[in-house]
């Protein structure tokens, strides 16, 4: 039988496709519901866009502050990222390199990290940014938020790292090398796809995290998670306004997605995307 | 090598001008608005010289995003004493309800509390003042405007003889809010009776009518059902008696009646479909409104919060909990009222501002006008000749049912202290949701409140 | 020579996972000492700043009995042994809370591993036609957690959603997705998975793609079913992957809040207050701070001790307990 015919080929296909379908309906429903108003949205059939649509609900929800919400985060996730992805990539070097004992254990103290719950500690780190007086500033939250991602960092780098054949690094050093020219030119190069990955990961979560800016911020560095819950309030039941304050809070990452595509696909190990 | 250090101080310089970015965003947003901590520590780092000025901020509660009618008549009244106190500015910080008393929890244990904050009384306000976080504001004697407000609704802010907090929303007791359209189509008056609340009931049901919104998904609106069944069977005292955390208070006969009654209720089916995963966002009230429920129980904030269409052309009618047993049914329960309060980590000037806005702003005519007309009941004496307007006639009922009920018991998560309200939540929703037994919650409440903090 | 020719040469002529021990040290290139202090030194402060020392001060409160406000008065082993009697008094008892945090950390790995190995293995195929599918696959991970949630919470209203209309055909449609005390958990598992699967989706396809395809032809020449090369090269490839994956997925199913608690903050009842639930709600609702300390030491210890031993017990280790410097 013809090898696309094949039943292995064939289920692949179908499951492929069912995913498909899970991630797409959710996202078809809320955007189509963004579109309605409040009034509309429970009379109006939920599945096509038959009825009144609407940008009203768009105008309501960036009229509650979304752009400075938005501002903070996008402030917020870009230091956090550079700071982790940096600072763990030079950490990993030097793990993998271990010229030193005290490295190895220092990576060992990190990857305690790992397992410590941010809830735990986030009523010391209150007191502590209080009284730093760093309270309600994106410091506070560039500084935990990149402290938390610290473990899972490093973890990841080493990781890669360690791949990188010992061959190059020793060839380099004979060459007359020092460990900051390894570095600069052979390892940070080599590792843009871990980076991007890295980036991703460590942008995602600082860009979602809900807790720490819920304890540390009141109403100046508020970021787009919490900001979303001030819309939703305890007595407001406009899901449209709710839905289309989602979609706006998505729009940065939708952008920045199409515009690093290329890298992003890059990194995935070499196609050249369109 | 050229390329990577290109890509280095790309790097650097995004990181440069995200940290910079950050630096000014903060710290210009910070200069222009008071935020709590700057305004506290200027002020209290020695501002004001005699005449006792000063600037502080208020923290208050919102549930519409600092933008509704209840919000905007506070800003107002900060406005109207800024304009007549030159050298004064208080300001208004808005903090959604959801977060609040987050919030505040978290700045009262790091020292970081507003001048003026928001509570509901009660168990919270207590252990504030048990950590000498609260200025005393005197009695109605010491501090005559005290006299101004209704005496129940000082209940709540009163500790040993002391007052610590002002009204600052108006009285919220609890009525079933239920749609008159759907009664009179099925020919059901209002039941004033249990039994009679029963047959009502079941002939909704039978005619695929949800007979009561619940938004038990948020845990509190449950919690009137057992405060109004535990009034009307055994009277105040047995709430009381749980304030007072009394041996066995929780073992109370009537609370047992009271939590079999609610799960037979909801077994009975008498409450919407996913009655645990609605919330008192909206959604609860658009069930009533739109017929698919009839009724439910709830704060008289409801007339504020629910559809106002629907609640100017009189569609929402409004009754008292039917009477059970020998209770009496002018029993009341509910939010006495919301209060504000002075902390005692405000300067001597601050305080002294705060208190002279308590008692010329917040214990004004002026204010109880305000209030009225954002569809509030004020507790202030003599506010009912000012209920004009298309609620009036909720407004001047919930007011009279105010100032004769006998007993205005408060809202018992309000009441009690944290530590003891929050598992009486959730095992109240376990309660509802069948999976737990009346004298599991008994044992399970009697065992917090043996340590209680 | 260019890094990645290099790096192309070595993998063809060398074994193609490099050289774990065994071989001479590499020698320090200079500078090591400074590289060392800036390579550490910094992230090593951020660290211990922000993580070690808040832990420490959680363990303190731990042994004391504070309501967050006024100073915490001491009180031993007291609430240890609360815990450890199952937290009588409380709403969530202690074993509830850790069945229901087990079950989230083993049903998320059961459910969204083999599927982002799946996923993450047809994204990696070079067709042109893959890109669309790799561009939606994504798509969940630009919404936030918030974002996810609230889209989550319209669309699976059991009074207004779009489900509510499909019931009256599909009978069981009509569900209190987010509000039954016997289904709730398993809708929040597989929220959670479709918001991360995407990303170990990523990860596998990053995986898959670092597999040279010189193992794939030799295996084609041997005769191999696609079934085979799938067990007997993909598989063992992905090892490292997989542990990557399996850690982040573990230590971060341990610890996971934000979903569960903006959709029904661990209702109802108790249904899903998994052990950070627990934990928060113990703090901050129930201001019982010595309480949730213990939770959150406990939660510290449990994180640690998986950590540790996915780590040790999968090789990762074997890099640190070498002898020789390595690479």
């Amino acid at each position: 039988m013809p090898a696309w015919l094949r039943p292995g080929r064939v289920i692949s296909f179908v499951l492929v496709n069912i995913w498909l379908l899970i991630v797409i309906i959710p996202l078809y429903y809320m955007i189509l519901s963004s579109f309605r108003s409040e009034d509309t949205y429970q009379t109006d059939n939920q599945w096509l866009p038959l009825g009144g649509l609407t940008f009203g609900s768009y105008t309501k929800a960036w009229e509650v502050g979304m752009a400075h919400y938005l501002l903070n985060s996008v402030l917020l996730t870009v230091a956090c990222v550079v700071l982790s992805v940096v600072l763990s990539l030079g950490m990993a070097y030097r793990v993998v390199r271990r010229n030193s004992r005290w490295v190895g254990v220092s990576f060992s103290v990190i990857l305690f990290g790992l397992a410590i719950p941010v809830q735990a500690i986030v009523v010391p780190l209150y007191i502590m940014i209080v009284k730093m007086h760093l309270y309600d500033t994106l410091y506070a939250l560039i500084l935990t938020l990149t402290a938390a991602a610290i473990p899972v960092s490093v973890l990841i780098m080493v990781s890669f790292v360690r791949d990188i054949p010992r061959e190059l690094i020793s060839a380099m050093l004979i060459d007359g090398g020092t460990e900051w020219t390894v570095f600069r030119q052979l390892i940070w190069p080599l590792s843009r796809p871990v980076m991007a990955t890295l980036a991703i990961y460590n942008g995602l979560n600082v860009w979602n995290n809900f807790l720490l800016p819920l304890v540390l911020t009141l109403n100046n560095s508020t970021v787009l998670p919490l900001g979303l819950t001030h819309l939703q309030g305890s007595f407001s039941n406009d899901v449209p306004a709710v839905l289309a304050a989602v979609v706006l809070s998505a729009l940065p990452l939708v952008v920045l997605f199409v515009m690093m595509r290329r890298q992003v696909m890059n990194s995935l190990g070499g196609i050249v995307a369109r | 090598m050229r390329s990577s250090s290109r890509a280095l101080a790309a790097v650097a310089l995004a990181a440069a001008v995200a940290t910079g970015a950050a630096a000014c965003s903060s710290s210009s947003s910070s200069t222009t608005s008071s935020s709590s901590s700057s305004s506290a520590t200027s002020a209290a780092s020695g501002s004001s010289s005699a005449a006792a000025t000063a600037n502080l901020t208020i923290w208050a509660d919102t549930t519409s995003g600092g933008t509704g009618p209840s919000d905007l008549a506070l800003k107002a009244l900060a406005q109207s004493f800024n304009a007549s106190h030159p050298g004064d500015n208080i300001t208004v910080d808005f903090i959604s309800d959801a977060n609040i008393k987050t919030q505040l929890q978290t700045a009262m244990g790091a020292g970081n509390e507003p001048p003026v904050f928001w509570t509901w009384g009660g168990g919270v306000l207590d252990q504030y003042i048990k950590a000498g976080k609260v200025v005393p504001l005197g009695t109605t004697s010491t501090a005559t405007y005290l006299s101004n407000f209704l005496p129940s609704t000082l209940g709540a802010v009163t500790f040993n003889g002391q007052v610590y907090g002002v009204p600052v929303e108006g009285t919220q007791p609890v009525y079933f809010f239920y749609n008159k359209q759907v009664f009179s189509d099925n020919h059901l008056t209002f039941p004033t009776t249990w039994s009679g609340l029963l047959s009502t009931i079941s002939t909704l049901k039978a005619k695929g009518i949800a007979p009561i919104s619940l938004a038990e998904g948020g845990q509190w609106p449950g919690l009137m059902y057992l405060e109004y069944l535990t009034d009307r069977i055994g009277g105040p005292s047995v709430a009381k008696a749980l304030q007072d955390n009394a041996p066995d208070a929780w073992k109370n006969p009537a609370i047992t009646e009271a939590l079999t009654d609610i799960q037979a209720l909801a077994k009975a089916g008498a409450f919407n479909k996913g009655f645990d995963s609605t919330q008192f966002n909206g959604q609860s009230d658009a069930l009533v409104t739109s017929g698919k429920a009839a009724m439910q129980l709830m704060g008289d904030w409801d007339l504020g919060s629910a559809n106002q269409t629907f609640v100017n052309a009189g569609k929402m009618g409004m009754a008292a909990f039917p009477s059970v047993g020998s209770g009496d049914p002018a029993d009341l329960a509910g939010n006495t009222a919301t209060y504000l309060s002075i902390s005692t980590a405000a300067s001597p000037a601050q305080q002294a501002v705060a208190k002279e806005f308590f008692s010329s702003a917040l214990a004004s005519s002026d204010y109880a006008k305000k209030q009225v007309a954002a569809n509030e009941v004020p507790v202030t004496t003599g506010a009912d000749s000012y209920f004009t307007g298309p609620l009036a006639a909720y407004q001047k009922q919930i007011y009279a049912s105010v100032q004769n009920a006998p007993s205005f018991t408060y809202s018992w998560d309000q009441m009690l202290v944290p530590s003891l309200g929050t598992p009486m939540l959730t095992n109240l929703q376990k309660i509802f949701d069948q999976t737990e037994t009346p004298a599991q919650f008994e044992a399970a409440m009697t065992t917090a409140a043996a340590s209680a903090s | 020579m260019t890094a990645q020719a290099s790096v192309r040469n070595a993998t063809t002529a060398a074994p193609l996972r490099p050289q774990r021990g065994g071989g001479p040290a590499l020698p320090k290139g200079r500078g090591s000492g400074v590289a060392d202090l800036v390579g550490v030194i910094p992230i090593g402060l951020l660290y211990v700043v922000f993580i070690l020392v808040p832990m420490v001060v959680a363990v303190f409160l731990s042994f004391t009995s504070w309501n967050g406000v006024g100073n915490p008065t001491w009180v031993g082993f007291a609430n240890w042994s609360w815990f450890f009697h199952n937290s009588p008094g409380s709403a969530i008892s202690s074993t509830s809370s850790i069945w229901l945090t087990i079950k989230v950390v083993v049903l998320s790995y059961v459910v969204q591993t083999p599927i982002s190995i799946g996923l993450g293995l047809f994204t990696a195929g070079r067709q042109r036609y893959k890109v669309v599918y790799a561009t939606i696959f994504v798509l969940p991970m630009l919404l936030s957690t918030a974002g996810i949630s609230y889209m989550w919470n319209g669309f699976l209203d059991p009074n207004f959603g779009p489900l509510v209309p499909l019931a009256s055909h599909f009978s069981f449609l009509n569900q209190d997705w987010l509000g039954s005390s016997s289904i709730t958990l398993y809708v929040l598992v597989a929220i959670i998975a479709w918001q991360f699967i995407p990303f170990h989706t990523l990860l596998y396809a990053v995986g898959r793609r670092q597999i040279p395809e010189v193992l794939y032809e030799a295996a084609r020449i041997d005769g191999a079913t696609p079934a085979q090369m799938f067990w007997q090269v993909t598989l063992p490839q992905l090892r490292y992957t997989m542990v990557t994956s399996g850690i982040l997925m573990i230590t971060g199913g341990l610890t996971y809040f934000d979903i569960i608690y903006i959709l029904t903050k661990g209702g109802p009842g108790a249904a899903t207050s998994t052990l950070p639930l627990n934990m928060y709600n113990t703090a901050f609702q129930q201001t019982q701070f010595g309480y949730s300390s213990v939770m959150a030491v406990v939660l510290g210890v449990i994180g640690i001790a998986i950590a540790i031993g996915l780590v040790r017990g999968t090789g990762f280790g074997r890099m640190q307990s070498q002898q020789e410097g390595v690479n």
